[in-house]
Parts: structure tokens; sequence; C-alpha cells
């Protein structure tokens, strides 16, 4: 199943829970290094969403960069996955501070 | 017309390779079969130390193995000779195993209710860290060669890891590695991480192992 049809689901769930008619606005976060195609989730979204509450509503991706601190010098740069590797003094293993988000922040629903 | 209103949610959306391990807990968990993935950096001795476990274990635990290597079948071979049920996954271009490779793994493997699963993975510090297999907990594994700083260099692995076991114990004597300090570092990243120090040649440690090992599956 898809990043998009993953994010549908939660939704759906959520807005049946809370007695919701339908869904008209869905945020989410996704991070740089989620390991997840923003622009493709946004491209399949809408098909995705067809024949659920969600369907018709408004995808905002809230796409947030990746950023590592070297455990070793302190340096903080944009890493790239898998190997996080510190551009300042090659020590492996630095701390990543933001980017593997991958979550449904809120929605709109009436 | 209805009222529009926000609702607040922060739900962790799975990825398809998370819902895959989603998949393979909830599946080893039917079946009674209490799962381990096994880190390390290449010949930290993950594999001496399961072949000495799956022996010593014999009558009390059953054991089932996923191997996985880049390359070669040579570890599959060391398990098979204890008789356990092994398969090989060759892992080829990438470093570390993903649950994907252990799903497609597990149809061809035999496991045991009450028993083990045993994933070895790739030796590799780095990435493995970031792939749930659908394992119920990491081992992470260093030899008294490697230096008493590895949790140091390779955090997230340690940070991931419930258990952390040293290994090669007998060559104390011959090199220098500052055993509280290496077990200083582990903690300071993971302050809940339990620690053990084995030899799988002379057996120092091994009971301690076992004992938190039985009461590992005992618990699920
Ligand atoms: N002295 C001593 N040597 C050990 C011990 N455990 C493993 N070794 C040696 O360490 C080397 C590597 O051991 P393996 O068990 O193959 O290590 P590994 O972590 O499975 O290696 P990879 O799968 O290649 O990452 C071998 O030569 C083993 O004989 C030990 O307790 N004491
Ligand atoms: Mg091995
Ligand atoms: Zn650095
Ligand atoms: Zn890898």
């Amino acid at each position: 199943m898809s990043v998009a049809a993953g994010i549908v689901e939660i939704v759906e769930r959520e807005a049946k829970a809370k007695g919701a008619g339908r869904v008209t606005r869905v945020t989410v976060d996704i991070g740089a290094l989620a390991g997840v195609d923003a622009g493709a989730v946004e491209f399949c979204y809408g098909a995705a969403a067809g024949g659920t509450l969600a369907e018709g509503s408004v995808l905002i991706v809230n796409r947030i960069a990746g950023l590592a601190r070297c455990g070793e010098c302190g340096e903080e740069f944009v890493p790239r996955d898998p190997l996080v590797v510190c551009p300042r003094c090659q020590a492996f293993g630095a701390r990543i501070l933001s980017g593997e988000e991958l979550a449904v922040r809120e929605m709109e629903v009436e | 017309m209805n009222e529009r209103r926000v609702v607040e949610m922060r739900e962790r959306v799975l990825s398809k390779i998370d819902q895959i391990a989603a998949g393979v807990r909830a599946a080893l968990a039917a079946q009674g079969v209490t799962a381990l993935n096994f880190t390390s950096s290449p010949g930290s001795g993950k594999t001496t130390l399961l072949v000495r476990t799956i022996s010593d274990l014999k009558g009390r635990a059953p054991i089932s193995v996923l191997e996985g290597d880049q390359e070669t079948d040579h570890d599959a071979k060391r398990i098979a000779a204890t008789g356990a049920p092994v398969l090989q996954i060759n892992t080829l271009s990438s470093c570390h195993l993903d649950a994907a490779m252990v799903e497609s793994g597990l149809r061809g493997l035999a496991l045991s209710p009450g028993g083990f699963l045993f994933i070895e993975n790739v030796g590799n510090l780095v990435c493995p860290a970031s792939y749930d297999l659908g394992e119920a907990m990491k081992v992470v594994m260093l030899s008294v060669t490697e230096g008493a700083d590895k949790p140091a260099k390779y955090p997230k692995m340690f940070r991931v890891a419930r258990v952390m076991v040293i290994t090669k114990t007998d060559l104390l004597p011959h090199v220098e590695f500052d055993m509280a300090e290496c077990v200083r570092f582990a903690r300071a990243i993971n302050p809940q991480l339990a620690v053990f120090a084995v030899s799988a040649k002379t057996g120092e440690g091994l009971d301690e192992w076992y004992g938190h090992l039985l009461s590992l599956r005992d618990r699920a």
C-alpha cells in the first residue's frame, strides 16, 4: 500500500471516529529523510481519496528539511541517507535532528 | 451546511516497509516466536555466538535462523551444521536487511512455537539501526578488539538496541579495552541497555546471556 493510501486510511478512520460527514483538508509532514517522494504522494492523493470520506479534500504537504548534528565535532549539516557522515570531520553516527517525519498533522472536517 | 472544524492528529504514517515489518511482527507473535535482530560491525563474532547458543540451548529452546550477508552462504552453512533450520539471504547491492527480505525469507524457513528466530543482520552498525525487521528487539554486539568507544561512534544503533553483548572477552589480556568505559558510553546513550560480556571460545559469561534470552521468551 502506498503512502498516499496510508494517509487516507488514517484520515478516514479518524473522521469516522469523530462523526465527521466529510474531510475538506489534510495536512501532512514529510521529512526529506523519510524515504518518501513528497511529489508522488501529492500526485497519488486524489486517486487514493476517491470513494472515501476524504474524496475531494485538499492535501497540504509540509516539507521538512533534513538536519543532523555531528556527535564528534558539533557540526550541523544536511545529511544524505543512509550513511550519515559528518562533512567536517568524517565521523559517522551524527544525530538526526529533523527530516525523518512522516505523519498526518491535522485535518479539517465538516 | 455543516460547521468546519480542525482535528489535530500527529499520527505517524507507516511507510510500506514499516507496514511489512508490522505484518512480520504480528505473524511471529501469532506463532509464539521471539525474534531477535543481531547487529554488529563485520566480524564481531555474531555467527560464532549464534552457533554456540544454538548448540548449548538444544532441548531448551528451538532456534531458527535467517542469515543476512551481502554475498556467500558461508554463515548459513555454519549454522546448518548445528542442525537448526536456516535460510541465507544475500542482500547484494544493499548493506542491510529490510522487512521485505525477512518476510520472503520466512516463507522458506521452519519456525517452532515457543522458540526463537535469530536474524543475523549484515555486519554494519549504521543503516541496520534504521530498519525495523519485525523483531522483538535488536541485540548489538561488539568485540573487545574494536575499541571501547564504539557506542559513541555509532550512537543510533546503541540507542535502538535493547541488549549489548561484548564478545571475545578471552582476548582481553591481549588488547587494551576498558569494559567499564565501554558500558559508560553505551548507557550514556541508552540508560536501559542490558549488557553481557561473553567469550564464545571459553564460554565465559554465556550462562548469564542464556538466562536473559530465555527470560525474553518467557516474558513474550
Ligand atoms: N578469540 C575469539 N575469537 C572469536 C570469538 N568469537 C568469534 N571469534 C572469531 O572472530 C572471527 C569472526 O567471527 P564471526 O562469528 O564470523 O563474526 P560475524 O560477526 O558473524 O562476521 P560477519 O558475519 O562477517 O559480520 C572468526 O575468526 C571467529 O573465530 C571469541 O569469543 N573469541
Ligand atoms: Mg556472520
Ligand atoms: Zn564532525
Ligand atoms: Zn544499508
